[in-house]
């Protein structure tokens, strides 16, 4: 079925060829959507195939408690990693970016390569501007070309997929002096379509209505029927002008009017007075009481044709509309590819253009085990608090530094640094600058996060059952690539049991080769700076209140 | 019961078999309406008045409808809270036939295929998902049918299911298909937003056959061949999420 859709002889060219399952899921999906849909979804052109390690995996839990994409307080309050990092001008930017936030990116030559682009972008205003300000006029392609093939698209949306297809050659310009090879595939792929923008221009009118329906959607000189309609249309004013001058005459009745009605259509009307004047081919078609109002064959033929006219406009529009939308739709694959160019600029710029305004660093990746962040800041409470914001170094890696053990008073700050942490490492390996003075940082397959106390009330599991869950998972899962950030665990239960789970989860996660991952543990627990003396890769960080950190 | 029903609701009873799991809107003139339970549905979810049909008849039929040019509005409200809409034309025009005018579900409007604007978030995508598993390799596929975004992935091994359950979470599907054999693990592994009732159990209208051999309703209208595997696809819930 899938050979089928795509008008493929294997799916090799997909990378899917031997992954069964895959390949039956993503069959499902596509027949679904057909049935559903009672269409052929042709604007599904591709299916990519991805393995779960190609990314960085951030769990459900982990993406709520960073805060990446929906706020703790409430999915109203906006203050997310995504709007302060969000500066698309479109919604296929937004959405692309959003991925890469949801899912970064796990080798070093992607993270690279999108670091570049940044970079260029960021080091030139002017460049980053000028990109900007024409990407404001491209519209939301993907979806237009969703439309399209749905048979849902409007003559507005013809208009939008012109303009966004024009910003192509100086997109091109624009890029045309930056380095980075990202950039310069990116402008290579963009395609401006020739074909369809002459089409479009021909065929659709300045200033399209939102419907169809609404009429003035095809230009004039694109069909030469259409026009003569038109024009029989149009010229009915005159014509009646005409018509009733000639009446006029001919009866000798001045007041003769011709005039119009959802009843009747056209007819002449005279004062009673002159009812008996009229010449003898005038048929009587209404009495009133002051006036009688009658019709003739030449009018009822010159009626025919004008309101046969205004119909046949109608209906020949839709079908011209319809025509372009299959040529449009014809070339569905090349105008993709520019809505793809087009998103991956959007989101690069959004990048480079958070890094000037929050004062973001270009991290530097290496594939060693090192977390070095020199002053770094959480990006969100930094621009949505009231007070200053305190910068906190960290330092980790496989050996010595492998497990930091986070102390201080409460409300001090602790969960903050171990979430500006992963944050940090998130952002580089989306290929993001950072907030920091300075960051080294590894490539991590995997965050884990246990941040605080939380009921899962809704599922029948108390607070220490849900804990107890969720690190089970991270022992049995975690890698030596991994980030694991532990934020007062045990707190759900009593004091004693609490500290002895604390210490037994820490002492695993340093102690076993396997999961060895980096750890940041904030803890309450003023018993486990012992830890830092007993275990060989622990140390202690303590956060002391205002002004001085360690 | 149902020899004593007038042509047009046999028409109805049958396009309903078609589609089970919808709500189906049935084009009458200028309006959709809604029937029977699914009335009683409508009435309830969209705040609007529900009425009934032969009344005189002593069998009176719950009925409830909203007018053609501003049903998408309704539709959307009910596609957001989880219901699947069947949306039934009428294919033939009234005025030329004497007898019961011909009738046909163009379209089903479901939580994970929208394409209606009222129904999408510009800033975020929408996507379908399927999950399925043959041994210790489970499969997973997501459709994000506004844009043609299309992606499969599968894992094997113990470790499969967290991986493809991170997946799931990850794009977090308005929808999703899956075996019924699978449903425990769903249900038992998907956690952060709650869920809406599962919705009931697609079956073939021809079907007799065991649950887990059972094929969907589209399939049983094409035949099986035409999946690229030779495993039938057994039966698939439709779950929706958020």
């Amino acid at each position: 079925m899938l050979l089928n859709h795509f008008g493929a002889r294997s799916l090799e060219g997909y990378g899917i060829e031997r992954k069964d399952e895959a390949v039956r899921a993503a069959g499902v999906c596509l027949r679904y959507a057909q049935e559903t849909q009672r269409a052929a979804a042709s604007h599904i052109t591709d299916l990519a195939y991805f393995e779960p390690a190609d990314h960085l995996v951030l769990d459900n839990v982990t993406v709520r408690n960073l805060e990446l994409v929906e706020s703790l307080a409430g999915a109203a309050s906006g203050r997310t990693l995504l709007s302060v990092i969000d500066e698309t001008t479109t919604s296929m930017g937004a959405r692309l970016l959003r991925s890469w936030l949801l899912r970064p990116c796990v080798k070093q030559g992607e993270v690279e390569a999108r670091l570049a682009a940044v970079q260029d972008l960021y080091s030139s205003q002017i460049t980053r501007d000028k990109l900007r300000s024409l990407l404001k006029e491209v519209s939301d392609l993907e979806r237009l070309i969703g439309r399209i093939s749905f048979g849902s698209a409007s003559p507005r949306d013809m208009n939008a997929i012109l303009r966004s297809l024009y910003q192509v050659p100086a997109v091109r310009e624009v890029i045309s002096t930056c380095p980075a090879s990202l950039l310069q595939i990116l402008s290579e792929t963009a395609d401006e379509v020739p074909e369809v923008c002459a089409l479009l221009v021909k065929a659709i009118s300045d200033d399209p209505p939102a419907k169809i329906s609404e009429g003035d959607t095809i230009r004039a000189g694109y069909s030469s029927e259409l026009d003569e309609l038109r024009s029989i249309s149009r010229n009915a004013k005159q014509i009646i002008a005409t018509l009733e001058a000639t009446e006029r005459t001919r009866s000798g009745i001045n007041n003769l009017r011709i005039k119009f009605n959802n009843v009747f259509g056209y007819f002449i009307e005279v004062s009673k007075g002159n009812a008996a004047r009229v010449p003898a081919e005038y048929e009587r078609r209404q009495t009133l009481t002051n006036a009688e109002r009658f019709t003739t064959p030449e009018l009822r033929d010159w009626e025919k044709k004008v309101l046969g006219a205004e119909e046949r406009i109608i209906q020949l529009e839709a079908e011209l509309f319809n025509d372009v939308c299959r040529q449009v739709a014809a070339a569905t694959k090349r105008i993709q590819a520019t809505a793809r160019a087009f998103a991956n600029l959007d989101a690069l710029a959004s990048l480079a253009e958070t890094a000037v305004r929050r004062r973001f660093v270009k991290p530097v990746m290496h594939d060693g085990d090192e977390v070095e962040i020199v002053q770094g800041r959480h990006p969100m409470i930094e621009v949505f608090s009231e007070d200053p914001f305190v910068p906190n170094s960290v330092y980790l890696n496989n050996s010595t530094d492998r497990l930091l053990v986070i102390t201080g008073p409460n409300m001090g700050g602790k969960s903050t640094v171990l979430r500006q942490t992963a944050i940090i490492c998130i952002l580089a390996q989306m290929g993001s600058f950072v907030p920091a003075e300075k960051a080294r940082l590894p490539l991590l397959d995997r965050v884990w996060t246990r941040v605080g106390a939380s009921d899962d009330l809704t599922r029948g599991r108390s607070t220490f059952m849900v804990e107890m869950t969720e690190t089970a998972a991270i022992l049995h899962s975690s890698t030596p690539r991994s980030l694991v950030l532990l934020d007062e665990i045990g707190r759900g239960t009593a004091t004693f049991d609490g500290l002895s789970i604390a210490w037994a989860v820490a002492e695993y996660l340093h102690d076993s080769p396997e999961h060895a991952a980096k750890t940041l543990f904030a803890t309450h627990y003023h018993e486990l700076t012992e830890l830092a003396e007993r275990l060989p890769g622990a140390q202690n960080y303590q956060i002391t209140a205002a002004g001085s950190n360690v | 019961m149902m020899t004593n029903q007038t042509p047009m609701l046999r028409q109805y009873h049958e396009l309903k078999q078609q589609h089970p799991g919808t709500l189906l809107f049935f084009r009458l003139g200028d309006f959709y309406e809604l029937f029977f339970d699914d009335a009683i549905t409508g009435s309830r979810e969209l705040q609007i008045t529900l009425t009934a049909r032969h009344k005189e008849r002593g069998d009176a039929v719950p009925m409830c409808g909203v007018p053609h040019h501003s049903a998408a509005s309704y539709i959307a409200r009910l596609v957001r809270k989880g219901y699947r809409v069947a949306i039934c034309e009428q294919t033939e025009d009234a005025s030329k036939t004497r007898k019961l005018v011909r009738r046909e579900v163009v379209r089903v409007v479901t939580p994970g295929t929208p394409i209606d604007p009222q129904l999408l978030d510009s800033r975020e995508p929408v996507y379908l998902a399927a999950v399925c598993s043959s041994g210790d390799t489970v499969g997973a596929a997501f459709l994000d049918l506004s844009t043609g975004e299309f992606r499969a992935t599968q894992e094997s091994g113990a470790d499969a299911w967290e991986k493809i359950r991170a997946d799931l979470e990850s794009y977090s599907p308005r929808e999703l298909l899956f075996p019924t054999s699978l449903a425990p693990l769903i249900n038992a592994g998907l956690s952060a937003k709650p869920q809406t009732t599962p919705l009931p159990l697609v079956k073939a209208p021809t079907a007799e056959p065991p649950p887990d051999d059972a094929d969907t309703e589209a399939c049983s209208r094409r035949p099986i061949l035409q999946v690229f595997l030779q495993a039938p696809l057994s039966t698939l819930n439709f779950l929706v999420s958020r």
